[in-house]
């Protein structure tokens, strides 16, 4: 361009012009480029990471069966029955001592049926009986659990079985009782109430005491029980040490204290209802953290899965009795699958919307029940929780994820989730806000990007 | 136990520099210096962030050499293909290097492209003849680019060829009598005679828009 300026200014002026470019000719390109890249393209059904990927999840999901289940389902404890139909029967036409204690159920006989439950109790001195309702299981059945009280002394379970009785609780004396007052439960009052104390039957007693472990075992006048197969509880009437009997009684009709100075003979019977009456359910948050992966399917929607783990935990307070509180805590694993599109993408960030579905199961759970007294003496008890049952739930929204490297990302996902019923009895929060608000972090694997 | 605080302190600030970095190129996004790494990596994003920067300028290049919209499209597609595989071995020099370098990878894409297709070009010379060879200069700073670029296009086939090289891509009239396949005194011919034509346009341009 020697000497022409004119051409020059024309060249300069012209410099940054730019012509549309047809809209089709990226997409062929990327095309083109990703044949040069990758000549032989696998189907994403093929590549390792799938493999590997498909591995993790039916490892995960193997092991959720293999966790132990609980084992009190109808059939082993109808089977349990009449083994304690018998005992009861033997005690009541014996009334000795020694030939009373013959008909207990032993203690493999006993754990043979409270296989589920591993239960836990720290009894502080002075503290004697305990009886928990807990909420279990597939139907309507609601099981009471029954601690199996271990002090320094012995301690033994008894199991009897329910008995339909007619004797109301007009002759318990000095209860406290409440009226149910959470409509949505499932009363039936068909069965009598679970506590019966009716004066001409024999029952026995079983003494813990402080003082030294001795086991007393004496027949006490007033009372019988209707008891689960599961669970029992006993109580403890010893006047003279000074001990305080604590106890809380549960049953059809409201949830009852007992002092000191009483003998109840508590007893839950399958039957009956637990009805944990003015009861106030408190649920925390849940958290989900998840590991996920997402194959891609195109350039903007992905198909996403992985593992996720939610802990749910809930505190019930008993607003009638200050004295009963209760800490549930559930651990949740869970698979989802979900359909991701990016909205926004950056090299750092990308935006991306995701609708799906999750399968999760209750790996463990645990209810903590704290029940203290007028004189500020405590007892804890821990009873592990085992739910069956699978929580389907459906969920969208939207989420943000900070590229780390090529492949990996981490995430944070707000949503909106949509629990339905698992069928069992447990309260959480997905039963009584099925819809709800959550929020999942997590590390997520992105492949055939 | 002072020093080791130190160092921290030290290390958290590199740290909030990077992060501040990063969450500037994010927003800003890549310069030309990381949008060639990355793409002589294979990274499609920093691909894709690249043609929709260049695309249209490299696409107005094609149109003046292949009127035909087709034509410019399927060497566009050729040149960035022959952008994304060779631009691994593309070193970065300072700004604008890249848009240099891009420009000669498609220019050589459009010059074997012209090499090829000049076997079957006719030459008709003596159109040419009419036109003055010497004519007023004319200012082009307040004629749109798109005008100008309509004007160029207008020019008859080989002239076009000829001027857009010399102008454009700088070429000496001998390395356009190699591409075109004519002797570098036919290219300085064509050369005046498109410049002389061009003027002519101008002028009319004006003319019409001042009335």
């Amino acid at each position: 361009m020697k000497h022409d300026q004119w051409l020059n200014d024309l060249r300069k002026r012209m410099e940054d012009y730019s012509e549309p470019v047809p809209a089709d000719l990226w997409s062929e390109l990327e095309e083109e480029l990703n044949h040069q890249d990758h000549p032989r393209v696998v189907p994403f059904w093929r590549r390792w990471q799938t493999v590997a990927a498909a591995v993790v999840l039916v490892a995960a999901f193997s092991s959720l069966w293999f966790i132990p289940q609980s084992s009190s389902d109808s059939s082993q404890m109808t089977a349990d029955i009449p083994q304690i139909k018998q005992n009861v029967e033997e005690l009541e036409s014996s009334p000795s001592v020694s030939s009373l204690e013959k008909t207990f159920p032993t203690k493999e006989q006993v754990s043979l049926a409270v296989q589920s439950s591993h239960t836990k109790v720290r009894i502080k001195p002075s503290v004697v009986a305990q009886q928990l309702p807990i909420q279990l299981k597939d139907e309507d059945k609601n099981v009471f659990i029954i601690t199996e009280a271990k002090d320094e002394g012995e301690s033994e379970a008894l199991m009897t079985e329910e008995k339909d009785e007619e004797t109301s609780n007009k002759e318990k004396t000095s209860v406290v009782e409440q009226k149910p007052v959470r409509k949505d439960y499932p009363s039936s009052q068909t069965q009598p109430s679970s506590f019966h104390p009716s004066k001409n039957k024999k029952g026995w007693e079983i003494d813990l005491c402080t003082g030294g472990g001795q086991m007393e075992s004496g027949i006490a006048n007033n009372y019988s029980y209707l008891v689960s197969p599961i669970m029992y509880s006993k109580v403890s009437k010893d006047y003279n040490s000074q001990s305080e009997a604590v106890y809380y009684d549960l049953n059809a009709g409201g949830s009852n204290i007992g002092y000191p100075g009483d003998a109840y003979y508590s007893a839950a019977s399958i039957n009956n209802q637990v009805n944990v009456s003015n009861v106030e359910y408190k649920h925390k948050t849940p958290i989900t953290i998840g590991m996920s992966v997402r194959l891609f399917l195109d350039k903007n929607w992905a198909l996403e899965t992985g593992l996720m783990y939610t802990q749910l935990s809930s505190d019930l307070q008993s607003k009638s009795n200050s004295y009963f509180k209760q800490e549930q805590t559930l651990h949740y694993v869970g698979i989802p699958l979900k359909l991701n599109r990016t909205l926004w993408e950056n090299k750092r960030f990308d935006i991306y919307a995701s609708a799906g579905g999750a399968v999760e199961k209750s790996v463990s759970g645990k209810i903590q029940t704290i029940i203290s007294n007028k004189n500020d003496n405590s007892i804890e008890n821990s009873v592990d929780l085992d739910i069956d049952r699978l929580q389907w739930s459906v969920n969208g929204g939207v989420g943000a994820q900070l590229h780390l490297t090529d492949k990996f990302g981490a995430y944070i996902e707000p949503g909106i989730n949509y629990y339905f019923d698992d069928g069992t009895n447990v309260e959480t929060i997905r039963k009584e806000h099925p819809l709800n608000l959550n929020l999942r972090l997590g590390l997520r694997l992105s492949l055939d990007r | 136990m002072k020093k080791k605080v130190c160092y921290i302190k030290q290390y958290f600030h590199f740290y909030v520099l990077y992060i501040i970095k990063v969450v500037h190129a994010s927003i800003i996004g890549m310069n030309e210096k990381e949008l060639a790494i990355r793409c002589g990596r294979g990274d499609n994003v920093a691909r894709k962030v690249l043609y929709e920067r260049y695309a249209g300028q490299l696409m107005a290049m094609c149109l003046r050499y292949f009127t035909d919209r087709e034509s410019a499209k399927d060497i566009l597609h050729d040149v960035f293909i022959r952008i994304f595989n060779t631009i691994d071995g593309f070193e970065f020099r300072g700004d604008g290097s890249l848009k240099a370098w891009l420009n000669k990878v498609a220019f050589s894409v459009i010059a074997k492209q012209l090499k090829a297709d000049s076997q079957n070009m006719e030459v008709n010379v003596s159109d040419w003849e009419q036109i003055e060879e010497y004519v007023e200069e004319e200012s082009v700073q307040d004629i749109p680019q798109k005008v100008l670029m309509n004007f160029i296009r207008e020019l008859p086939n080989q002239m076009r060829l000829v001027f857009s090289l010399y102008v454009f891509e700088e070429k000496s009239h001998k390395e356009i009598g190699d591409i075109l396949g004519i002797t570098d005194r036919t290219s300085s011919s064509a050369l005046s005679r498109a410049k002389a034509l061009l003027m002519e346009k101008i002028k009319n341009y004006r003319l019409k828009i001042n009335h």
